[in-house]
């Protein structure tokens, strides 16, 4: 499928649903495509996509906007980890 | 819709659930900010507010409302001071309603023509204060003024706000053509010599250091035209017009006692104040007295620059004085001769009277002072008067030689 998409070159976060993260340096970052929240704290959020999870860790953290289509993060980010997860 | 916002605070086991439902159903949610353990503060709008209710239910969590934002908020509050609100729509009316009518005229650059008979030739224009400015045509009020007043030369008018601003500009009243019936001489009205005589029309009967009667005439309105043996062919009547300066003496005589009675204030003095509506006077002083000055000072109501209203105080100061003989001193007296004949002087000078020499003395005896004597002037004479028609010469042919 990977292989075809190439060939063919559709943008992945409209074919598959892929996360589509757009940071702005370490204070904002703008997440599309995902599926839910699992945890929200100051110093964590944990964002289910996909592809598994995604863990943006940091300090003052707060969700700014949070809609069906996109949401956004901002404090100061010190690291963002994609974990590998059970695709559903 | 109108727009209003709610600031929640969500408290449970299962918050993120509760935000994820309330995404899954086309919420916005802002500002989620975790405030504790189990609790989250979010900013939602008033219509998916409204929603929450099955969800909250859902995930069993509490929802507290800590501030509500929005004019949606602000009519719901305005709704219980119904008379403030209906106070403050009446006020808005009435202020829109004011600022469509003519609340001041205003001009400028008048100096001829007085500002109050302005005013009152626009008032018989029908201009007037509280009138609708949408019946005001500025063009057309111009163009009238200018018929009216010939001395304006260019005037401008436009209406800024709820004033009404003329511009104006004066000049000089253009000359009358004259006609051939309007031929006249110029005459003396006084006896003297001829100081200076600048001749524009007419002929000159005159001349500088001449001898002068009253009634005499000085520039003759009729035209001689000579041929080239310098015999008269026939005479033009033209509206004579020179400019004749003749030095004639005037006499002076003033007197005055030596014996004056002087006011002297007694130092008691009073205010009153009083109020005047229309022609209805409410005044607290006392009658008039003898021995009493009355100072009034008027204050007048308006509401703009010309826009007054038929109100009016002010006040009233009542100063005694008594009556105090004294004779004047020599010197005093001729202070005081002097003074009136400076007076005198100064009436002459603002009728155009040049005075060259002043030959007055001031006599003193035990009871008047007498000033007596001439000046000598030089004034700008010239009477219009008809001009006596001549009967014109008899053509020559080639038989007369």
């Amino acid at each position: 499928m990977g292989k075809i998409m190439k060939m063919l070159e559709l943008p992945g976060e409209t074919v598959f649903r892929e996360t589509q993260v757009i940071l702005t340096g370490k204070r904002q970052a703008l997440i599309e495509n995902y599926r839910s929240i699992l945890s929200c704290t100051r110093e964590q959020i944990v964002v289910l996509t996909a592809s598994g999870r995604m863990v943006i860790s940091g300090k003052r953290l707060e969700i700014v906007n949070y809609t069906k289509l996109e949401m956004c993060i901002r404090g100061r980010i010190e690291s963002m980890i994609l974990e590998e997860g059970r695709k559903k | 819709m109108i727009p209003g916002f709610v600031r929640v605070s969500v408290i449970g086991e299962q918050c993120e659930r509760f935000l994820n439902l309330c995404r899954g159903r086309d919420m916005e949610l802002r500002k989620i900010i975790r405030t504790g353990e189990k609790e989250f503060q979010a900013t939602l709008k008033v219509k998916d507010f409204r929603k929450i209710s099955p969800l909250r239910r859902k995930t069993g969590v509490h929802i507290h409302i800590l501030r509500k934002k929005g004019p949606v908020f602000w009519l719901l509050a305005a709704s219980r001071h119904k008379m403030l609100l209906s106070g403050l729509l009446l006020a808005v009316c009435v202020f829109i309603f004011l600022s469509g009518r003519l609340w001041n005229i205003h001009i400028e650059g008048n100096v001829m023509n007085p500002t109050q008979q302005l005013l009152q030739f626009l008032e018989e224009e029908g201009i007037t204060y509280g009138m609708s400015k949408r019946k005001i045509r500025c063009t057309s009020l111009a163009e009238a003024m200018r018929r009216k007043f010939p001395e304006i030369t260019w005037v401008s008018a436009k209406l800024s706000g709820t004033q009404l601003i003329f511009e104006i500009r004066e000049g000089t009243l253009p000359p009358k053509e004259q006609k051939e019936e309007d031929s006249c001489s110029l005459f003396s009205e006084v006896e003297g010599t001829v100081e200076k005589i600048v001749t524009r029309r007419g002929t000159p009967l005159v001349k500088e250091g001449d001898s002068v009667e009253r009634g005499q005439e000085l520039v003759s309105g009729i035209l001689n035209i000579t041929d080239d043996s310098q015999e008269v062919m026939r005479y033009e009547y033209v509206h004579a017009d020179a400019d004749i300066y003749i030095r004639h003496k005037v006499s002076y005589y003033d007197t005055f006692p030596l014996d004056v009675e002087k006011k002297v204030s007694t130092g008691k003095a009073k205010k009153f104040f009083f109020l005047q509506i229309g022609n209805l006077r409410l005044d607290l002083s006392p009658g008039e007295k003898k021995k009493e000055d009355r100072l009034i000072q008027e204050y007048p109501a308006r509401i703009t620059e010309n826009f007054r209203l038929p109100l009016l105080a002010g006040t009233i100061m009542v100063q005694e004085y008594t009556l105090k003989k004294e004779t004047l001193t020599e010197q005093a007296a001729k202070k005081q001769a002097i003074q009136k004949l400076y007076i005198y002087e100064e009436k002459l000078i603002q009728k155009g009277v040049q005075i060259s020499e002043n030959n007055v003395k001031i006599e003193i005896n035990h009871q008047d002072c007498v000033s007596r004597g001439t000046l000598c002037v030089i004034e700008k004479t010239g009477r219009e008067a008809s001009t006596e028609k001549k009967t014109q010469p008899k053509e020559r042919t080639p038989e007369d030689g």
